[in-house]
């Protein structure tokens, strides 16, 4: 649809309208009156902003990126309200950005306001740039690779990066959306989920945002070149309590391969907890030492201290492994095996149980009652996952650039089973790579003291099926082979159906529809 | 039987010899290790009022595993972190294999620490490890504290609230030095390894000491895991395990073990087995056999071909 500009009579794009609209509205929410900078802006931006009483200063983005940003003070009595930037060609973006950083400090050393950043750029991806992103070769993962972030206005999130890049933080979020009202096809679907794990929301035609400057510093993360990140970020989340922690440390301590950085989270800990998680993490060797951070973390559910370790982790994958585990001195090794053989996937080794009891009065208050058992498969397979949980989160590590690009996260509104969540995300999106070493001990408390004991029976049974409809309500991409095996499954289950009595040879199997034989007494999320 | 305080207060315990017998380890592995050991003993100073300690390295190597620069590299991580309680480093090439036991003697005899700490090349030890140790050795009539071994904790029973129990893994044990040189230190007969800390462990409290398992040190002992367990012994280490348990049935008069597995064992279906009966035999034929000590059952717990009771149970590889 498109309509007609007023003045020249000319017919225009219907969305360029509705940017220009909304583009006028942040600036006139925000201001009163002043000059608006317009950098490569369409003409229909003056017209609106001159019936909101302010004037229309044009520069080329070319021309401020070769300095012809005017570097005298602002004359006595002038405002600049705001610069606005229109993007969507193969203009550096982030170049811009920084040049109105540099704008902003200079009006404000001068003690006039900084003027609001308002950017408006099309909200596009290629299909090659979308696959890239969905395999982990371009985004964010690309770490502060300039060219990346200089494109990466095409996104909201690379749009967000380049901004606190630049310097700026959101204050306004003013989007321009059109919505098809017609059902997608399963495929298109598919494709807008997959769009939206990539940070692309298909319907956002137009981003437009606001920013001001901020005082604080560029996220570090974005800033690391290529070979400065260890190959491993481990997250030990603990409250200080148990006794077991020590033995956790020291057996990542005693790593062959040792590239790694261990992020010690102390969840809910009080002062004295506190302490002593830092007193452990500073009696190690500084060879040890060096790579233990401890952060503490105060609030939210046990998701809440995981996704703070995201926010801070700078290795290529990123491991969990509880404060009552230990593991081999290959643990590290074993998953490096397995990403050099299949890179971008999650990397997976096996993992041994064994069974340990609370102890009262004794000198250590836990004891193993058990050997050690291999009970979960050598091999992940996607559909026994989905079936439930069928290894611990010390078995695996994920792909960090997971967290960066597709903003994979930990599931807060899960009391448990937001480890099993984590990992099923990642491994359905892009697979699993094994190695056959057995490099780890979960230890399995008998009675008290595990995670078991987190919350009652009926949680783990909720969020269980939580978990499986939040799965549910996306498409999953099922490996070769899938599909066979839920042929074979669904004969199976007819088999012993007919077998039990349940149903006559030659009955037609019930049909199972969406409500199938998931729970729906469960509250909808 | 002999006073096990005779003459020795438990103030007098603030003295550490650590000592750790290579045998062609991986560098890196030794350099891990000596900062862990530094971190340990920076610990019991702080925390059990430790005064001085030398680490000591002895190389049973055929020839020396270690360069010059290696011998920098593992100094140099021990003393960036124990801040000055320890004296010194050294490392000694012994020109033979003296075995676990041997060189961990002749370790012993370069120094006159009051404490002697026994560390496997193998392992890495938590910060916490010596100033446990220390405390459980003060304990009255205690002679030797063994850590806690993880991933794969050792299953042998032990007193939950004492810690006393049966024998002490050297793989990071602390002894007193006057109760380990009055019984002669290792035999090194037990060769190259495995045994001769159950028996100088029975030796000890056939004098009279306690020994103890203490939980809360804890000591990372590198081990390859398999579907079940520990994975399967080498060649060599069968051979060892075998003719180990042969002088341990002889020392402590357990003839009828001795016929046991020697009547057990088919030579040319194990022939490992067969090679260590066959040395056994040969020595015991030459007179260089330990000769077994008066009422050695009150000591030695021979219970399902282990040497102490289990509280649990790992699958056979």
């Amino acid at each position: 649809m498109t309509s007609s500009d007023a003045s020249t009579g000319d017919p225009i794009d219907r969305v360029t309208a509705q940017v220009v609209e909304q583009v006028v509205r942040v600036i006139s929410s925000s201001a009163h009156l002043g000059s608006v900078v317009a950098i490569d802006a369409p003409p229909q931006l003056d017209a609106g902003l001159r019936s909101h009483g302010f004037d229309t200063v044009r520069i080329a983005a070319d021309d401020l990126l070769g300095g012809s940003m005017p570097a005298r003070p602002p004359v006595e009595g002038e405002i600049i309200a705001a610069h606005v930037v229109f993007g969507g060609g193969a203009g550096d973006l982030l170049g811009v950005l920084e040049r109105l950083a540099v704008e902003s400090d200079r009006v404000t050393e001068v003690g006039a306001e900084p003027p609001l950043v308002v950017v408006a750029v099309p909200n596009r991806i290629t299909l090659d740039e979308l696959a890239d992103r969905l395999d982990g070769k371009s985004g964010r993962s690309a770490g502060g690779d300039r060219r990346h972030l200089a494109a990466a206005g095409t996104t909201a999130d690379g749009l967000t990066r380049a901004a606190r890049r630049a310097g700026f933080e959101t204050a306004v979020v003013a989007d321009v959306t059109v919505r098809d009202p017609s059902p997608p096809t399963e495929v298109r679907a598919l494709l807008a989920e997959l769009a939206r794990r990539a940070g692309h929301d298909p319907e956002v035609r137009h981003l437009v945002r606001s920013y001001r400057r901020t005082a604080d510093d560029p996220p570090g993360r974005e800033d690391r070149g290529p070979g400065a990140t260890p190959f491993l970020s481990v997250i030990v989340r603990t409250q200080g309590r148990r006794s077991t922690l020590v033995d956790t440390l020291t057996s990542l301590a005693a790593q062959r391969d040792d590239d790694l950085e261990i992020l010690l989270m102390a969840h809910n800990v009080s002062v004295e907890e506190l302490a002593h998680v830092e007193r452990l993490a500073g009696s190690f060797a500084p060879t040890f030492g060096d790579r233990l951070r401890v952060t503490e973390v105060t609030g939210g559910g046990r998701s809440a201290p995981l996704n703070r370790a995201l926010e801070i982790a700078v290795g290529a994958y990123v491991a969990i492994l509880d404060d009552d585990d230990v593991v081999t001195s290959d643990w590290v090794a074993a998953f490096r095996r397995a990403a050099e053989r299949l890179p971008r996937r999650v990397v997976r080794a096996r993992c041994a149980v064994q069974s340990i009891e609370r102890r009262e009065g004794e000198l250590i208050d836990f004891e193993p009652v058990s050997g050690l058992d291999t009970p979960y498969p050598a091999r992940f397979d996607l559909l026994d996952n989905i079936r439930s949980n069928r290894a611990p989160p010390c078995s695996s590590a994920i792909p960090m650039w997971l967290v960066d690009s597709l903003e994979l996260r930990f599931d807060d509104t899960l009391q448990v089973c937001e480890d099993w969540k984590f990992q099923l995300d990642a491994a359905r999106l892009v697979g699993v790579s094994d190695d056959p070493a057995v490099t780890s001990v979960y230890r399995r408390w008998i009675g008290d003291g595990g995670s078991a004991g987190a919350a009652p029976e009926q949680v783990w049974i909720d969020d269980h099926y939580r978990v499986v409809a939040d799965l549910d309500a996306e498409h999953t991409i099922v490996p070769p082979g899938s599909l066979r095996r839920i042929h074979e499954l669904y004969e199976r289950l007819e088999q012993l159906e007919i077998e039990l009595g349940c149903r006559a040879p030659g009955d037609l199997p019930p049909t199972f529809g969406p409500a199938g034989p998931v729970r729906s007494d469960l509250p909808d999320r | 039987m002999t006073d096990p305080d005779a003459g020795v207060t438990h103030g007098g315990l603030t003295t550490v010899g650590a000592h750790v017998v290579i045998y062609d380890n991986d560098v890196s592995a030794l350099v891990r290790l000596a900062g862990s050991i530094g971190a340990a003993l920076r610990d019991a100073r702080e925390d059990a009022g430790l005064l001085a300690a030398t680490v000591r390295f002895g190389d049973s190597s055929r020839w020396p595993a270690l360069t010059a620069d290696d011998e920098r590299s593992i100094a140099a991580a021990v003393t960036d972190v124990a801040d000055g309680v320890v004296v010194d480093t050294t490392f000694s090439f012994f020109g033979a294999n003296l075995g676990s036991g041997g060189g961990s003697n002749a370790l012993a005899a370069e120094g006159d620490e009051a404490v002697i700490w026994v560390i496997n090349p193998d392992t890495y030890v938590a910060p916490n490890a010596a100033t446990e140790l220390l405390r459980a050795l003060r304990t009255h009539g205690t002679a030797a504290a063994e850590a806690r071994q993880i991933p794969i904790e050792h299953q042998k029973a032990y007193d939950p609230r004492t810690g006393e129990t049966s024998w002490v893994c050297g793989a990071c044990v602390m002894f007193r030095r006057d109760a380990f040189d009055a019984v002669g230190g290792f035999d090194a007969r037990f060769f190259p390894l495995y045994c001769d800390d159950v028996d100088l462990s029975w030796r000890l409290r056939h004098a009279g000491w306690s020994i103890r398992q203490v939980p809360r040190a804890v000591v990372f002992h590198d081990k390859e895991l398999g579907e079940r367990g520990p994975v399967a012994w080498s060649e060599t280490a069968a051979y060892s395990s075998h003719l180990a348990r042969l002088w341990l049935y002889h020392r402590y008069d357990r003839p009828d073990l001795t016929a046991r597995f020697l009547d057990e064992i088919d030579p040319v279906a194990d022939p490992i087995a067969g090679a260590a009966i066959d040395h056994y035999r040969a020595r015991v034929a030459a007179g260089d056999a330990p000769d077994p000590l008066p009422d050695a059952s009150r000591v030695a717990t021979f219970v399902d071909g282990q040497y102490a009771p289990r509280r649990f149970t790992y699958a056979a590889p």
